[in-house]
């Protein structure tokens, strides 16, 4: 049993962790001394023909896949190191359980086998055993000591699986007894977004896994994007937008959405608010029902929230809303998701409103409509029962899926009727 | 190819002119991975996606999937196909049976093709649509992660449609922490102002119609004000344009109907009628009761329903025309019937009893069944009711006791009287020399129990427990 697993004594400290930013790729030289040793670590695997087990960990879009795609770059420039190694990788979305990883793992191979000009014909056959399949590839190379690299996205999902998990063939892989025709190794890099990703597998598949865990950190915003705008050619001052998109993502700095704003930004330069469109473009959008909805829809959303108010008190629930401006202890708008309501409940409500206010006096079908465009904009969503067994109603079952406050910002507009604005501020909605 | 944008998208043109901006090729700018466009419906969302795909880029390079066609993923996998793939032979191989072999099978037939690597542009129409049909919650990720997956063969760029905002297109199952770092760019599509549409529809009702350029320059400021009209009472309840383009476009056949007729009853050509009388809120409302909610096509209604007719028939008091169980009336149209059937049906030293909410206890409660059992009479509801004239007083302490406190009487009640008189199921009687005394006016209530009883149920009103 190879013992490479296991200890790592040319690394001085098992756990790096990383800032990654772009264009160099990275600008921190003890980083990129990092990266250097991570870099020079496998080299020395896949020339020394020794497995290896490492983890790679980090937020989601925080740099992992770029960190590994510049590393396999570098060592594909080493024509010794390129020839023998051979890069698969596996999602564990798709791949977690064994068949299908098999049938993705053939067609990889077939695709070096296409590049080589030789016959592919690996995902025809239908194989079980991934020993097998790596032996047939190298034969078919007539190629010994290769290195397979195997990258599992994903991984948590793959630790998940229980039953059939390719995990189980790929260590077994890693430890059976090769022949001399096929002498391989394999380098397993797991990457996940969960810090704890190592507690999910079963204690057999976690004593396999070396001490080697890369921590990955996202890099300052500034900086990535200064590198993307330098990537995409632009010589433009783009400070402003640059410190507007500083405060948008102050809070979490994802990589992919930072480029988005950017590629937003630079292709719509001409617009004047693009400044504004940066922090709209990162936060999360509102509902936009400002401007959008009838004044019959938003009588019947304030009616619903008001039948959920009446609900939620007699039950002895609190409830917490805006009820003004200035009010310290308002929850900005907490979303009201939990009390359930129905059609015939709005509009027995509805009815005793129209009684005092004939203007919205109109026949139930078009109540009924307005109520299902409130559904098809997502403001009212259909309940989903929990149980199976649950006894569904004739009626839908319906709850809400907007904020207070964005109905209060609709509330204190003056393009909506006294009456209705009346009817919100009476029921401290 | 065309780089204006057409007449009927000129309140679009921010939009227009962003997502161009977006999907043109750049030579250093790349393009945009996922773009997710949402607002209410029929705002031109696809139509100018779809305009502006046809300007900039190749028809081949197009992806569109329209996901109201689409009943369970094998079919999305391949609509897709057949879009993605031109040789006919090629697509008879790809048919994707999951998730794996679809993105397999994208990657395999990018790598044969690795010498043309193109940019292909993925549009998915109702988007919310096709992501009930995953059953794992991951498809929406695996569609923004496509590239990777097929480890960066398929280049793309995925344009989502949605009524719905982002927010509310995550659903509870899906990958929302993968997602969250994902965000796509969002244009947002806002509703047409009452304004817009008036533009609109005008320019669009004029093509529908099959008038003259003579016809239409006469015409054409009516049909404005007609449609200023409308959209005074329609706006209120829609603002879907192909909606108010239906019931608008009734209305205006209905106005060139009348307008021809006209014509030819005044034979010296003097048009002299006010049309603008004929549209009050009665007959929009009809439109928008019927034409609106489905329950009657464009042409059953020109068919049944004439705006002259109409009034004709409100001047005569003649409501044969209209079938009783199909006139939706307005509550304190329903709650005066009600009050007023109760009043010729319950004696009036009974009122106290039913009526008088301070004084409903058991023991009145019990003094009323003690009466029915006393005289022995059990009213059957198929016995003949004769109606006895009703006191407006009366009638009216009846209606404010069942209606409750809170709403008071006003002008308004008064004149669903004379609207139900107009209607005939109420009359107002006098003595028998026909004179009518304007203090005490008497009613006469006209209507059959089924009626009532059909209109108490519809507001939920228990009629049965007030009847002696």
């Amino acid at each position: 049993m190879s013992s490479s697993l296991r200890h790592k004594k040319s690394m001085n400290n098992k756990r790096k962790i990383m800032k990654t930013t772009d264009s160099t790729i990275f600008r921190n030289a003890e980083i990129e001394a990092n990266i250097e040793s991570l870099l020079q670590l496998l080299k020395r695997h896949i020339l020394e023909m020794k497995s290896e087990t490492l983890l790679v960990s980090g937020f989601p879009s925080s740099g992992k896949t770029k960190v590994l795609e510049h590393i396999f770059t570098n060592l594909k420039t080493d024509p010794i190191v390129n020839d023998r190694m051979t890069i698969i990788r596996l999602n564990g979305l798709l791949h977690a359980v064994e068949t299908p990883a098999l049938q993705e793992i053939a067609s990889q191979l077939d695709m070096y086998l296409s590049d080589c000009n030789i016959d592919p014909d690996l995902s025809t056959v239908p194989i079980d055993n991934l020993q097998l399949l790596l032996e047939m590839y190298i034969s078919k190379l007539n190629k010994s000591n290769r290195c397979f690299i195997i990258v599992l996205n994903q991984f948590e999902y793959f630790a998940q699986q229980k039953l059939n998990s390719i995990l189980y063939a790929l260590f077994d892989t890693v430890y059976a007894d090769k022949s001399t025709l096929a002498c391989y190794s394999i380098i397993t890099i797991a990457v996940s977004n969960r810090a704890d990703c190592l507690e999910l597998p079963e204690k057999r598949l976690k004593s396999r896994f070396s001490n080697i865990h890369i921590i990955i950190n996202a890099p300052n915003s500034i900086d990535f994007a200064k590198d993307c705008l330098q990537r995409f050619g632009s010589t433009r001052d783009h400070s402003n937008e640059l410190m507007a998109m500083d405060k948008a993502f102050s809070t979490y700095n994802s990589l992919a959405n930072i480029e988005q704003t950017l590629i937003k930004m630079l292709r719509c330069c001409h617009d004047n608010n693009t400044i504004d469109d940066i922090g709209e473009t990162f936060n999360r959008p509102n509902t936009q029902i400002h401007g959008c909805l009838t004044h019959l829809e938003i009588l019947l959303l304030l009616i619903g929230l008001n039948i959920v108010k009446q609900i939620e008190l007699n039950s002895g629930k609190r409830i917490h809303h805006t009820v003004d401006s200035d009010d310290e202890d308002g929850n900005d708008g907490q979303q009201i998701n939990d009390t359930r309501i129905t059609f015939e409940q709005v509009y027995n409500e509805y009815s005793k409103y129209i009684l005092k206010n004939q203007k919205y006096f109109y026949d139930k079908g078009v109540v009924s409509k307005a109520f299902d465009r409130l559904k098809d904009r997502g403001l009212l969503e259909k309940h989903r029962n929990r149980y199976m067994n649950e006894k569904f109603n004739d009626e839908e079952i319906l709850s809400f899926s907007l904020k207070c406050d964005e109905l209060q910002s609709v509330l204190d507009s003056t393009t909506i009727p006294t009456e209705i604005r009346r009817y919100g501020k009476m029921n401290n909605i | 190819m065309s780089d204006s944008l057409p007449d009927s998208f000129k309140y679009r043109s921010l939009q227009y002119s962003t997502i161009k901006h977006l999907l043109s090729y750049h030579d250093t700018i790349p393009y945009p991975k996922q773009l997710y466009i949402f607002g209410n419906s029929n705002t031109g969302k696809s139509s100018i996606v779809k305009h502006v795909l046809e300007s900039v880029v190749t028809k081949s390079n197009i992806i569109y999937i329209d996901c109201r066609e689409i009943f369970s993923l094998n079919m999305f996998f391949n609509s897709f196909f057949s879009s993605f793939i031109n040789d006919v032979d090629d697509k008879k191989k790809f048919y994707p049976k999951n998730l794996n072999e679809f993105i397999r099978k994208i990657r395999d037939y990018c790598f044969k093709q690795k010498k043309k690597q193109q940019h292909y542009f993925v549009v998915l129409h109702h988007i919310e649509l096709l992501l009930q049909y995953d059953t794992s919650s991951t498809l929406l990720y695996i569609l923004f992660k496509l590239e990777e997956l097929t480890l960066d063969y398929f280049k793309y760029t995925l344009i989502m449609i949605s009524n719905k905002s982002f927010n509310n297109l995550i659903t509870e199952h899906t990958i929302e922490a993968d997602l969250g770092s994902l965000l796509p760019i969002t244009i947002f599509f806002s509703a047409y102002t009452r304004t817009e549409l008036n533009g609109i529809l005008q320019q669009t009702i004029t093509t529908f119609l099959d008038l003259s350029s003579d016809q239409l320059q006469l015409l054409k400021q009516k049909i404005s004000i007609i449609l200023t009209l409308e959209l005074q009472l329609f706006y209120d309840v829609t603002n879907d344009l192909i909606e108010l383009k239906d019931i608008c476009l009734m209305c205006i056949k209905d106005f060139l109907r009348l307008n021809e007729r006209s014509i030819g009853d005044n034979d010296d050509g003097d048009d002299d009628i006010d049309y603008r009388l004929f549209y009050q809120k009665e007959f929009l409302t009809k439109a928008l009761n019927s034409v609106y909610t489905r329950t009657m096509s464009v042409r059953k209604f020109l068919d049944t329903h004439d705006i002259q007719q109409v009034k004709i028939n409100n001047d005569n008091n003649y409501y044969s025309t209209l079938n009783q169980q199909d006139v939706e009336l307005p509550l304190t149209c329903k709650y005066l019937l009600i009050a007023c059937y109760l009043a010729a049906r319950n004696p009036s030293k009974y009122d106290k009893q039913l009526y008088d909410k301070r004084q409903i206890t058991k023991r009145s409660k019990r003094s009323k069944i003690a009466q029915k059992r006393i005289t022995g009479m059990i009213k059957s509801t198929n016995e003949i009711f004769i109606s006895k004239p009703v006191l407006l007083n009366r009638l009216l302490a009846i209606y404010c006791s069942i209606v409750g406190e809170n709403n008071p009487l006003t002008c308004q009640t008064y004149q669903h009287l004379t609207t139900l008189c107009s209607m005939g199921m109420l009359k107002l009687v006098g003595n028998k020399t026909g004179n009518i005394n304007l203090n005490e006016s008497k009613f006469l209530c006209l209507i059959s129990y089924d009626y009532i009883k059909q209109i108490a149920s519809s507001i939920q009103f228990q009629i049965d427990h007030l009847l002696l």
